[in-house]
C-alpha cells in the first residue's frame, strides 16, 4: 500500500520534473480566465438556482429546488422552451439544405464567381440586430416589402410579425437569410477538400451526377454537415436579438425564447436564481441536443 | 441540353443573389424616404423625393462617433488580447510537454463549445460584484481568452518541424525566445484568421454589451446603439433605417475590400471539427 503511494508520488514528481515551467506561464492567463469566467460562474449558477436572488432585497434566502419546481410549472417557461424547439426545427434544416445547394453550384466552373460569392457572404458581416430591423420593416403590416409582393400577385396581405402563426416562421426566415452565407463558405470549404478526380472517376463508371451527390458528396461530407449542424444547433438556441427586436417575444408570447425568458426574467423582473434555474436548464438542453445530433448521425452515415 | 442547364444554374444563383441583395436595397432605399413615401403604395426603389432628414435625425439624437468609437475599441481589445493570451497558450499545447496539458486542452476546447450566454446570469452578478457594470473592462475581459483562438494557434504551431526550436536553442536562445522571435513572426496567418473571427464575434456581440452597458449610454456599441434608437422611435423606418446604413456600409466596404481573409477565418473555423 505505501509502496503504491510512494511509486506513485515518485512516478507524479518525475513528470513535474520533465515537465517545461515555462509551460505554466504560458497557460496561466488561460487558466485565470478559465477559472473567473467559466468554472466559478458555473459553480455560482448552480448555488445561485437554489436562491431567491432578487436584485434588490438584501437577503438572498435559501430555497432548494422550488426555482426548479416553478420552472416546470411555468407556461410561460414551458412556451419558451417548445418556441425555441420549434424554431429549431424549421432552422436546421434550412441551414444545411440551401447552403448546401448553394454551395454545390459554386463549386461548379462559373462566370462571375467572385460576384456570387461576395453577393452570398454579405450577411455574415452585417450586424444580427441589421438584419433583425431590416427584416422586420420588410414584413411591416403597413408599407412592408412582403405584403407588396403579395399584392403583386393578387394575394391580400398578411400581418407576419403579429400572427400567432406566422411569426416565428417569419422569425425563422431572417434568421436562416443572416446566416445563409455562413454555411454556404463551410461547405465550400468541405467540398473544396474532395478532389476532382474523385467525380471523374465515378463519370467514366457512368454515374449521373445526382448519383455523384448522394454517394459520393454526401458520404464525403458527413463530417462536415456534423459540424454544421452542431453549430447551427449551439446558434439556434441562443435566440435571442431576432425576437427581442422583431416581436418583443409577442404576440401571446409565440416568439419568446428561452434566452429571451431568461433575459426577462433577470434583468427586467430581477429574479437572477430564477433566470440562472432556467440557464441551467437550457445548458442541459443543448448538452442532450448535441450529444443525440452526434449519435444519430454518426449512425446513418455508416459505410 | 447543356446549355440550359447552364442558364438554368445561372438563373437560380442569379435569383439567390436577388434574395440576398434585396433587404441592402430596401434599407438603403428606405433611409431616404420622408413618413409619407416611406408609407406609399406601391412602394419605390428610388425615393420621388431623397431627403437627408433621417440621416440629420439620427446624428443629432446619438453620439455616433462615440458609439463606433466604443465598438472598434472593444473588439480590437478584444481580439488583441484573445490573440496574445491565444498565441502563448497555443504555443505551449502544441510544442511543450507538461503535466496537465491533455486536461487544460480539453477545457480550451469546452469554451469552444459553450456559448458565453450560458453564463449570462452569473456572469453578469460577477461583473457587477467587480465593480465593472458600465465600463470597458467590462465589456472586455469576459471574451479575453478565446478557445478559438488557442486552437487555431496549436494547430498551426504542431505543423512546425521542431529542428527549428532545436536549433534556436542550440544558438543559445531560450524558451520564451524561440516563441516570441522564431515562432510568433512565422504565424502571421494565423494572426488574421483568428483575429478576423474574434473580431468579428465581438463587433455583433449584442446581449452582453446590451446588459453591461444599461443606465451607462456612453459606453453603448454599435449593436446596442442602434436597437436602443429603434425602439425609441418606432415607427420612424426612415430614421432607422438611416442607422443601420451608416453602420453596414463601412463594414462592407471593408469586407469587399479583405474578403480573402474573412472567408480564410470562417472557412478555417468550420474545417476544425
Amino acid at each position: 500500500m505505501f509502496r503504491r503511494v510512494r511509486s506513485l508520488g515518485q512516478a507524479i514528481s518525475q513528470a513535474w520534473r520533465s515537465s517545461n515551467k515555462i509551460a505554466y506561464l504560458l497557460v496561466l492567463p488561460f487558466v485565470v480566465y478559465f477559472i473567473v469566467f467559466y468554472a466559478y460562474p458555473a459553480l455560482f449558477a448552480g448555488y445561485l438556482s437554489f436562491h431567491e436572488w432578487k436584485v434588490i432585497s438584501p437577503d438572498k434566502p435559501y430555497i432548494g429546488t422550488q426555482n426548479y419546481a416553478y420552472l416546470l410549472t411555468d407556461t410561460t417557461f414551458q412556451r419558451s422552451v417548445v418556441n425555441t424547439l420549434y424554431f429549431l426545427i424549421l432552422f436546421l434544416p434550412s441551414v444545411v439544405i440551401v447552403p448546401l445547394s448553394i454551395a454545390v453550384m459554386l463549386n461548379q466552373r462559373l462566370r462571375f464567381q467572385a460576384f456570387f460569392r461576395a453577393a452570398y457572404f454579405l450577411p455574415i458581416v452585417t450586424f444580427d440586430v441589421v438584419v433583425a430591423l431590416v427584416w422586420a420593416w420588410m414584413f411591416a403590416d403597413q408599407g412592408g416589402l412582403l405584403n407588396y409582393s403579395l399584392s403583386l400577385v393578387g394575394l391580400p396581405p398578411v400581418r407576419w410579425l403579429s400572427s400567432e402563426r406566422l411569426a416565428m416562421p417569419a422569425i425563422t426566415v431572417t434568421t436562416v437569410w443572416r446566416w445563409i452565407g455562413y454555411f454556404t463558405l463551410i461547405f465550400l470549404a468541405g467540398l473544396q477538400t474532395i478532389p476532382r478526380t474523385v467525380y471523374e472517376a465515378a463519370m467514366i463508371d457512368g454515374a449521373a451526377p445526382v448519383q455523384a451527390f448522394f454517394k459520393i458528396t454526401l458520404p464525403l461530407l458527413n463530417p462536415v454537415i456534423m459540424l454544421a449542424v452542431v453549430v447551427a444547433t449551439i446558434n439556434g438556441l441562443q435566440l435571442f436579438t431576432e425576437p427581442y427586436l422583431m416581436t418583443g417575444g409577442g404576440p401571446n408570447f409565440r416568439t419568446l425564447s428561452v434566452v429571451y425568458f431568461i433575459y426577462q426574467q433577470g434583468f427586467r423582473y430581477h429574479r437572477m436564481g430564477y433566470a440562472a434555474a432556467a440557464g441551467i436548464v437550457l445548458f442541459i438542453l443543448m448538452l442532450v441536443m448535441i450529444l443525440v445530433e452526434r449519435k444519430t448521425m454518426e449512425r446513418r452515415f455508416e459505410y | 441540353m447543356k446549355a440550359a442547364k447552364r442558364g438554368g444554374l445561372y438563373l437560380l444563383l442569379g435569383l439567390g443573389v436577388l434574395i440576398a441583395a434585396t433587404p441592402y436595397l430596401w434599407m438603403i432605399s428606405s433611409s431616404f424616404k420622408d413618413q409619407v413615401e416611406i408609407f406609399a403604395f406601391p412602394p419605390t426603389l428610388i425615393p420621388h423625393l431623397p431627403i437627408l432628414a433621417n440621416y440629420s435625425q439620427v446624428m443629432s439624437r446619438l453620439p455616433l462617433a462615440r458609439i463606433a468609437f466604443n465598438s472598434a475599441f472593444v473588439s480590437l481589445s478584444v481580439s488583441g488580447l484573445a490573440l496574445f493570451f491565444g498565441s502563448l497558450a497555443g504555443y505551449a499545447f502544441a510544442r511543450l510537454k507538461f503535466v496537465g496539458r491533455e486536461i487544460l486542452f480539453a477545457l480550451a476546447l469546452f469554451t469552444m463549445m459553450f456559448p458565453a450566454i450560458l453564463f449570462l446570469i452569473p456572469r453578469f452578478i460577477l461583473i457587477k460584484q467587480m465593480g465593472l457594470v458600465g465600463t470597458y473592462p467590462g465589456l472586455i475581459l469576459p471574451f479575453a481568452v478565446s478557445g478559438l483562438s488557442i486552437f487555431l494557434f496549436r494547430q498551426f504551431f504542431a505543423l512546425i518541424p521542431g529542428d527549428l526550436r532545436d536549433a534556436a536553442i542550440m544558438d543559445g536562445c531560450s524558451e520564451l525566445g524561440v516563441l516570441f522571435l522564431v515562432m510568433l513572426p512565422l504565424s502571421k496567418s494565423v494572426f488574421v484568421t483568428a483575429g478576423v473571427f474574434v473580431f468579428m464575434d465581438t463587433w455583433n456581440d449584442f446581449l452582453w454589451p446590451m446588459v453591461v452597458t444599461m443606465g451607462h449610454p456612453e459606453l453603448m456599441t454599435m449593436p446596442v446603439g442602434l436597437a436602443f434608437f429603434s425602439q425609441s422611435y418606432v415607427t420612424y423606418w426612415g430614421a432607422s433605417m438611416a442607422m443601420a446604413t451608416l453602420f453596414t456600409v463601412p463594414v462592407v466596404v471593408v469586407y469587399l475590400f479583405f474578403q480573402r481573409y474573412f472567408v480564410e477565418s470562417i472557412a478555417l473555423s468550420g474545417l476544425k471539427g
